[in-house]
């Protein structure tokens, strides 16, 4: 059984951050663990942090890990929502 | 022995361009009530070598036209005739219609022979006219092309023309119902042509009727199988719009009534102009960015988010293209988007909401209809609705009602890269009718503009010279090689001095070649202003200063855009209507002045308005509203700093949006396009009397002066202009932010600090910061203080392409070689302060004055 690892998303979710966020996000590419995106302190997303997030999962996914959110916050929603990739990131309630 | 004409024909287009050029210029300084004869004679002598060389390449069409076109101007040169301000209109209209011609020439297609045949009927109606007569002076011509008069009588729909036109009542919506003879296209009586007449009249939605379409192998392809159901949205007589059909309603099918009375019973969504809208009506936009589009700050979310002002109904992201995990660049991007917009959105809206990115992407635009309400029958038939006017955006300059018209013309993908253009064409949902077999005649010239340069003969002469000079030194270092003794050694060294000038100045002649008068940027100002002013109903007069200011080809190219959103913001916003102005104490027409000097190795470029200025009350209204400021600092800030803050994205006060600007999208864009130039870009305004936004541009791209530092054994190179200054470092000033970065106390300010040699992981000489050196650089408008270990010299540097050599790497803008061979890297500021995590809000915050304790989060 695999382990769940939590994984604080910055504040800005945005291109500023998101080479640091690859390599963060790195370490849990192989799936051994699943991972909740704690999302509650994200006040700003972009294409680059939401497209980062995306492959993320689906990768994941492809590792049959399972990735879930905690608490996204309304902007993250709402970004997400803008570039048409609310469902894409399973952010649909 | 016969010679190949064809060689020289991209030689005479260039020439004719810039003819052309020439050409409007002096007709917008042209006063018909003073005359000024050299203005007449650059008119008569462009048009003069237009029609020579026309002729000797046998482009008769052209030549036919500048003939009569000619004829009047040698009679207006002579004296014989008076120039009217109508003739003036008319050559303008003339200069527009030889670019089409020469521009459809350029690129193999059949000119419009239809435009050039009314405007020589038009001339030839003045010289039938005797300029002796009393009336000549006051009647004006009534021969004026139908485009020009119409959209004055759609700006004034209360006038009254004399003649018979007069009495005709204007009214509208049309719906046009347009089945073209089949043998149309043999007759040389193109539809598009046609469409793009009525374009000129108003604003017209078209759909094609496919249902006359035969199969391929039965297709006639000089038949002509479409017709068009086309709704034309503004009001006007009927009159007009028959006159665009004339030459075709005899072997066509025509139909043309009111929209309104056609779906006055069934209807029960309308669009403001009254035609019938169903839920499906609207936009579809595919849009594939390129890669880059977010590295140069091009954020598709902020486009998106004008849209949805706009109307924007669904946006849909197509993930097939994005890479594994492992090829991903965080930074790059791989999405693509279908949107879905409402149909009440102005077509131009969705160009103004791609214009930064255009030349960059993929951008389909298809005008969708429903053909359940209101169409004719043929509309009905074509389809489920869907797709009917399918336009692709191309890079545009567009700003001016011309321009904007034009961009709605059908015109092939233009700005994507190849591999991008197949993501969009192995994309299913991309619309199918993407490819518009009629070529852009704009994408090409802009192409082609590229490919030459036009350099004056005393700079071949200086580049020859310096070269000879070179030879010589080179010759003297050679014969001492060969009977070198130690005696030699100050005829050596003076060699060599020698050599080094030599290189220098061979340098600067050869970067002078490249440098072009900035006059070729401003250029296209003034037929803007006056466009742009008629249409606002706007007095303006546009001064340009300093055009023979020369600056890097590549540089020109690339403040184009900018420069044009500046200038259009001061026409839009800026200058106010004329009885405002008057109330004000102020001329009815306003001022807008373009200024281009030297000083010292930048290129200053000065946009000054005498317009409303920065009301700095609404922009911290704004700022404070939007939570980009908090009421406390909103005291505190500087003029400076309140006018820095229109440069943020979506920062806009205009209270009404109009379609010229006045979205919030921009002026971030101006800056960080300038930015990208190694440019700077600032804003002094007096409310009530004006503003001047002041750009400071490099002279070239391709050398940069740097100053010189080293870390440890590495030596990096600051670009000059970024470095506000350099000091020691005192560790007792540096405050350290728990879970933040370090700061440093610079007088009465805080100012972030990047370790370099943290930041590239080398070892540097020493850990503490009293022992450091500190280069304080300019950001975005914050200061940022980068420690390294010493600085050594200053010097220009020439800048080699890391992307071309090796790959892109954050923080770093390019690399040099020093003259002991050694690789230099150039630091990127803005790279540097985004690897270093500081983020603008931070920055911000730091403005605070000394004493008070700075706030500082950590991002990164």
């Amino acid at each position: 059984m695999s382990n769940t690892v939590t994984v604080d998303l910055p504040e800005n979710l945005t291109i500023a951050n998101a080479e640091s966020l690859y390599n963060e996000l790195d370490q849990y590419i192989s799936g051994s663990n699943d991972v909740i995106f704690s999302a509650n302190d994200v006040t700003r997303a972009d294409t680059a942090g939401l497209q980062l997030i995306y492959v993320f999962m689906k990768t994941l996914k492809q590792h049959e890990a399972e990735v879930s959110w905690s608490s996204p916050s309304s902007a993250l929603i709402e970004a997400s929502e803008q570039l048409g990739l609310k469902e894409h990131l399973g952010l649909v309630a | 022995m016969s010679v190949d004409l064809s060689q020289f024909h991209q030689v005479f287009f260039e020439e004719s361009f810039e003819g052309l050029d020439s050409m409007e210029s002096a007709l917008m300084e042209l006063d018909p009530s003073a005359v000024d004869a050299e203005t007449i004679n650059t008119i008569f002598r462009a048009a003069h070598s237009i029609k020579g060389g026309s002729a000797t390449f046998g482009f008769s069409i052209v030549a036919d036209f500048t003939h009569v076109l000619e004829t009047l101007l040698d009679e207006i040169r002579s004296d014989a005739r008076p120039i009217r301000q109508d003739d003036v209109d008319l050559f303008l209209q003339s200069v527009d219609c030889l670019r089409d011609l020469l521009s459809a020439l350029q690129s193999d297609e059949t000119p419009d022979a239809e435009q050039s045949a009314t405007l020589g009927k038009a001339f030839e109606e003045i010289l039938a006219q005797d300029p002796q007569s009393p009336n000549y002076l006051t009647v004006p011509s009534e021969s004026s092309p139908s485009g020009d008069i119409a959209s004055r009588e759609l700006e004034d729909s209360s006038s009254v023309k004399e003649g018979p036109e007069g009495a005709e009542e204007i009214d509208g919506p049309w719906r046009i119902r347009f089945i073209p003879g089949r043998d149309i296209l043999r007759t040389g009586n193109e539809p598009l042509r046609i469409l793009r007449e009525l374009e000129e009249l108003g604003r017209t939605c078209v759909t094609p009727i496919f249902e006359q379409v035969p199969d391929y192998s039965v297709l006639d392809p000089e038949a002509c199988y479409l017709g068009f159901d086309i709704v034309f949205r503004d009001r006007i007589s009927k009159s007009k719009l028959d006159e665009v059909f004339e030459w075709v309603v005899d072997e066509s099918d025509l139909e043309i009534v009111l929209a309104c009375h056609q779906h006055d019973a069934e209807d029960q969504g309308s669009d403001e102009s009254g035609i019938a809208v169903s839920e499906n009506d609207g936009w579809s936009v595919s849009f594939k960015p390129g890669e880059d589009v977010l590295r140069t700050g091009n954020e598709p979310l902020r486009i998106f988010r004008e849209l949805a002002d706009a109307g924007l109904r669904h946006v849909s992201a197509q993930v097939e293209s994005l890479p594994r995990w492992s090829l991903l660049n965080p930074e790059s991007c791989y999405l693509a988007w279908q949107l879905n917009i409402d149909a009440g959105c102005d077509e131009s809206q969705i160009h103004e909401a791609f214009e930064w990115v255009v030349d960059e992407s993929d951008i389909v635009v298809t005008r969708q209809v429903s053909s359940a309400k209101g169409a004719t029958d043929a509309a009905d038939s074509s389809s489920n609705g869907q797709e009917v006017d399918s336009i692709s955006l191309s890079k545009s300059e567009s700003v001016s009602v011309e321009e904007t018209l034009e961009s709605r013309e059908p015109v092939s993908i233009a700005g994507g890269e190849p591999d991008s253009q197949v993501a969009i064409a192995s994309n299913k949902s991309a619309p199918q009718e993407r490819d518009i077999p009629k070529a852009a005649p704009a994408k090409k010239t802009s192409s082609n503009e590229s490919t030459s340069i036009r350099v004056g003969i005393d700079k071949v002469d200086t580049l020859i010279n310096m070269v000879g000079e070179l030879v010589i030194t080179q010759s003297m270092l050679g014969e001492l090689g060969n009977d070198f003794d130690i005696n030699c050694l100050p005829k050596l060294r003076e060699g060599l001095s020698q050599l080094e000038q030599n290189t220098r100045e061979l340098q600067e002649s050869v970067m002078r070649i490249r440098m072009l008068p900035i006059s070729f940027a401003f250029s296209r100002f003034p037929r803007m202003v006056r466009d742009l002013g008629k249409r606002l109903n706007k007095k303006i007069h546009l001064e340009l200063i300093g055009e023979q200011t020369e600056l890097d080809k590549t540089v020109m190219e690339k403040i184009g855009d900018p420069l044009v959103h500046l200038v259009r913001n001061a026409i839009d916003h800026g200058i106010e209507q004329p009885e405002e102005r008057v109330e004000a104490g102020k001329s009815d027409t306003g001022m807008i002045t373009l200024n281009a000097y030297h000083q010292g190795g930048n290129v200053v470029i000065e946009i000054t308005d005498d317009g409303k200025g920065l009301d700095r009350s609404r922009i911290v209204a704004k700022a404070l509203d939007s939570g980009m400021i908090q009421e406390k600092e909103a005291q505190s800030l500087s003029d400076e700093q309140v006018y820095d803050m229109i440069f943020q994205p979506g920062f806009s006060t205009a209270q009404e949006v109009s379609d010229v600007s006045g979205r919030g999208v921009g002026m971030d864009v101006v800056r960080r396009n300038i930015q990208a130039l190694n440019g700077s870009v600032e804003i002094n305004s007096t409310i009530g009397k004006g503003s001047k936004i002041t750009i400071r541009l490099p002279l070239t791209l391709a050398i940069l002066d740097g100053q010189l530092v080293r870390v440890g054994d590495q030596t990096y190179i600051f670009p000059l202009v970024s470095i506000v200054e350099s000091l020691q470092s005192k560790d007792e000033r540096v405050s350290r932010v728990a879970g933040g970065c370090d700061v440093f106390q610079l007088r009465d300010e805080y100012v972030p600090i990047i370790q370099l040699h943290e930041i590239f992981n080398i070892d540097a000489d020493t850990n503490s910061l009293d022992e450091a050196l500190m280069v304080v650089v300019e950001y975005d408008g914050e200061k940022v203080g980068v420690v390294v270990d010493d600085l050594q010299a200053q010097q220009q540097v020439v800048i080699k392409s890391l992307e071309q050599n090796y790959q892109r790497v954050e923080g770093i803008s390019g690399a040099t070689i020093l003259g002991d061979g050694t690789v230099a890297l150039i630091l990127d500021i803005p790279g540097l302060v985004k690897l270093a995590g500081i983020t603008h809000q931070q920055q911000v915050q730091l403005v605070s004055p000394a004493g008070s304790t700075p706030s500082l989060k950590s991002i990164a």
